[in-house]
């Protein structure tokens, strides 16, 4: 099945730079993902103001999707399971999906269930697959140590998005260890970010992405590689704003995993978004 | 005399509306007192004047010739559009200085100048032509096209294309008229073939008859040749220096043949004065009416395009931020891109308020700049759809005279917090976008609108101690829906293990959660089962769940606790708001 790729909202305000590495990435390692923009948000964020426009939003990008033949790739987690979940909702209730193609029907869309939405972790992972990619990097990132982050909605709740092992994933270290980088154990590893408190309990979400930070920085990784666009945003976000007292304890830089593989690549740094710290580690 | 005067009349209205409205460019805000008009003017002037001195002038230049001249990023989105305005826009500025101005500025280029002859009569045509090409694509988009996406059409929109449609079309019925007409024939006969005798003009007019399609009710076709013979000797003499054949007006002269039949009665009565007045009075209405209708963006959109090439936040006054804010929403031509491409407007259909579109909103906002004092309905209804906009900046990327729209939002989310309307969507992840720009908010403002909104929740269920008061069936339905495995029964599973609670990352966040959270988790989910909703929707953790679905995923009961939190709080907010709006409409 072709794939087109759905942006992300936050991540087009705030890191554009992540969905164009993306789609570089993909486009180097001969993945073909095309390019819709017709696509509305998630609903992620209605998700606790109104479900039934959570589903419709939902719906609608899938229909849109079935239109065109093709699953939905995201590079962001959130998107990733909100989509999954709609998607389940769909499959089980049938009056709701009712409701949504009634909705749709204006517009001429249908959702019948054949499109879905796969993270592009995933897809890279199919194709070109762990083995291929090894051999196109292996080496290229040798004693990098690298403490790989999830997020949330790329693993939980299992039963709904079904990605990986919910206790011990491991997709996204394959992808890591591919470019010839050790990927560390950290006990933080499946915490969440604190991403959805900003703007709603600063402290509080400062105080989740600080103990990942910390804990990475324990387990002594030189960087954060987050599977989720948006996690990345909340730790860079997170290090400018530390107080001077705990940057040794808490300054550590982050990547997306796509960024890291554009890298190992040979993709020009600017192009990836890769500022000046993040360069140093490389070197 | 009095026509010159209505000439003047309407440039003196036009000039004065445009003064007016740059003035308001200056004057109004969002409600912001920060700076005084005349500042916000010296603000103005200096940053031109440094502009124009810096490197930043190429950028402008850049931007003049192609986004402004070019409208290259209108036939980004949409080359059907861009063809249509160009259509419209070549066409009337050609008509306005060779047409309108002609007897003026035609002299000063060509050395031999009648309106009557070529290129000119074929020119006016072909321009006419243009223009009402343009608008027939304009109309078709509008109102024939069924596109669901296009956002609705304003009275302001059927105005422009209506007064366009009305002078292009007064003149051709004029100019169609003008042809048939034989007492405008005999007229000019009269002032250029003065000399000849009776039956000369008489063979001339029955020449004209067979040839350039006037309509005699003295002379009828079939001529004999002599006639023609002769009409044509004299018509070589007197006119044919100064008058190309009818037919080069190649629309106006096909219309004159529809109205063959009609012509001598028509050239009767004052039809030809009536549509000269008209045509003539319709334009002096639509310069008039120019400043203050969406044809004035001809002077605001250059600005705004030139302006934000080379503004922004990080560098710019905020002054001139100000300044160009409100320039921007006379920039808008309601074109309806942005809400095209919105994240938003689909949903649209399902909730009815219009401030959702961008388009829309824009418009009400306009409202909001103008300083007139704003009900609370009005903010509330603004605030409303303006807060369900994910900021995913897809509009302010798409629009074609490049307004930032998401810097225009952002002020006027911040200007309408000050109006401590409680504003229920702030709890989501909608604030992000917020929070990231928590820079450029006033410290004092900054956390406002979270507190406010839960203190509205809090005050809205406080009084329900009574348990079966708690939810309307319709909301029963929305906790039933919420995830469709979230059954009420699943709840009852619960056996009180605190895996949830132990394994929550916000709880153990905090030194004190029982104190400061309100609820537990596990405590929650047991007042769930007793329904004490007082407590539920007053506790902090509700509202401080960042939904990982840890507790979900690892309940040894399969207590769907994340999506729980996720349906409280769909009812929380829902039933808060509702009865915000009431009591808003209430107190009118």
């Amino acid at each position: 099945m072709s794939m087109i790729f759905f942006p992300c909202c936050v991540v087009s305000a705030f890191g554009d730079h992540c969905q164009s590495a993306a789609k570089l990435v993909a486009d180097k390692l001969g993945v073909e993902i095309g390019v819709g923009s017709e696509f509305n948000c998630c609903g992620y964020p209605y998700k606790g103001i109104d479900f039934k426009v959570f589903i419709l939003l939902s719906g609608r990008n899938l229909a849109l999707a079935e239109k065109h033949g093709a699953d939905l790739v995201t590079n962001c987690g959130c998107c990733y399971g909100t989509t999954k979940q709609a998607e389940s909702i769909l499959k089980h209730d049938l009056s709701l999906c009712d409701y949504v193609n009634n909705a749709l029907k204006r517009e001429g869309l249908v959702y019948k269930g054949k499109s879905t939405i796969r993270h592009l972790v995933e897809v890279l992972s199919v194709s070109p697959g762990i083995p291929n990619l090894k051999a196109r990097l292996d080496g290229t990132c040798p004693g990098l140590r690298v403490a790989a982050h999830y997020g949330c909605h790329l693993l939980r709740p299992s039963n709904v998005v079904g990605f990986d092992n919910p206790l011990f994933p491991s997709a996204l270290e394959l992808l890591i260890e591919a470019t010839g980088a050790v990927c560390v154990p950290w006990s933080q590893k499946l915490e969440c970010c604190g991403a959805p408190l900003i703007g709603i309990n600063d402290a509080t979400s400062m105080e989740l992405a600080k103990k990942k930070l910390g804990s990475a920085k324990q387990a002594k990784a030189d960087l954060i590689c987050t599977a989720c666009p948006c996690c990345h945003l909340q730790f860079e976000r997170t290090r400018k704003i530390l107080p001077f007292e705990s940057l040794s304890e808490f300054d550590l830089p982050s990547l997306t995993y796509v960024q890291l593989i554009g890298m190992a690549l040979g993709l020009e740094e600017s192009t990836l978004g890769v500022s000046g710290i993040q360069r140093a580690i490389r070197n | 005399m009095p026509e010159s005067a209505l000439v003047y009349i309407s440039l003196a209205i036009c000039c004065a509306g445009i003064a007016y409205k740059v003035s308001t460019w200056f004057r109004h805000s969002f409600g912001s007192t920060k700076f005084t008009a005349f500042s916000r003017v010296c603000a103005a002037a200096k940053g031109m004047w440094q502009t124009l001195w810096s490197r930043q002038c190429l950028t402008i230049l850049k931007a003049f010739f192609l986004d402004v001249l070019f409208l290259a990023k209108l036939l980004r989105v949409s080359p059907l559009r861009w063809t249509a305005h160009f259509l419209i826009l070549g066409g009337f500025t050609m008509l306005l200085l060779m047409h309108a101005l002609g007897d003026y500025l035609n002299p000063l280029v060509f050395s031999n100048y009648y309106s009557t002859l070529n290129p000119f009569l074929f020119l006016r045509n072909f321009f006419a032509v243009l223009v009402l090409t343009g608008l027939g694509v304009a109309v078709f988009n509008r109102f024939i096209r069924n596109d669901p996406a296009r956002p609705p059409t304003s009275s302001m929109d059927v105005y422009t294309i209506a007064i366009f449609a009305a002078i292009m079309v007064s003149g051709m019925v004029l100019e169609s008229v003008k042809i048939t007409s034989v007492s405008v024939f005999r007229d000019m006969a009269g002032q250029y073939a003065a000399d000849e005798d009776e039956a000369s003009l008489k063979s001339l007019e029955a020449y004209w008859v067979e040839n350039y399609g006037v309509v005699s009710p003295r002379l009828a076709r079939p001529f004999s040749p002599e006639i023609l013979a002769k009409g044509k000797l004299v018509h070589s003499v007197n006119c044919e220096q100064c008058h190309s054949p009818a037919q080069w007006a190649f629309m106006d002269y096909a219309f004159s043949r529809l109205i063959t039949p009609v012509a001598v009665y028509l050239d009767g009565t004052a039809v030809r004065s009536t549509f000269h007045y008209l045509h003539f009075l319709i334009c002096l209405f639509g310069l008039a009416y120019l400043p203050f209708s969406k044809v004035f963006h001809i002077f605001a959109s250059p600005i705004c395009i030139l302006a934000n090439a080379v503004m922004d936040r990080a560098r710019s006054n905020p002054a001139n931020l100000m300044t160009l804010q409100i320039l921007e929403l006379d920039a808008c031509t309601h074109c309806g891109t942005c809400t095209r491409h919105c994240s938003m407007a689909f949903i649209n259909r399902i909730i009815p308020n219009v401030n959702i579109l961008p388009s829309e909103r824009l418009v009400s906002l306009k409202l909001l700049a103008g300083g007139r004092e704003l009900s609370v309905r009005d903010s509330l209804v603004i605030q409303d759809g303006l807060n369900l906009c994910t900021n995913c900046r897809q509009c302010t990327l798409v629009c074609p005279v490049g307004i930032n729209l998401q810097e225009l939002w952002f002020s006027v989310r911040e200007a309408l917090v000050v109006r401590e309307i409680p504003n229920l969507t702030m709890l989501s992840p909608l604030s992000i976008y917020r929070g990231m720009e928590k820079d450029h908010i006033e410290i004092t403002c900054y956390s406002k609108p979270i507190s406010q909104a839960l203190k509205a929740i809090a005050d809205e269920f406080h009084s329900m101690r009574e348990p079966k008061t708690a939810y309307t069936p319709e909301e029963e339905k929305v906790l039933d829906k919420a995830g469709t495995y979230l059954r009420q029964a699943a709840c009852a599973d619960c056996f009180g293990c605190m895996i949830c609670t132990n394994d929550c990352p916000v709880v153990r966040a905090y030194q004190h959660p029982g104190s400061e959270l309100g609820l537990l988790p596990h405590q929650l989910i047991h007042a769930v089962k007793l329904r004490l909703w007082d407590l539920v929707f007053s506790s902090r953790m509700l509202w401080e769940c960042t939904g990982c679905y840890k507790c979900q995923e690892y309940c040894p009961m399969n207590v769907p606790a994340t999506d729980l939190i996720f349906a409280l709080r769909n009812v929380a907010i829902s039933r808060t708001s509702r009865d915000i709006f009431k009591r808003t409409l209430e107190t009118l």
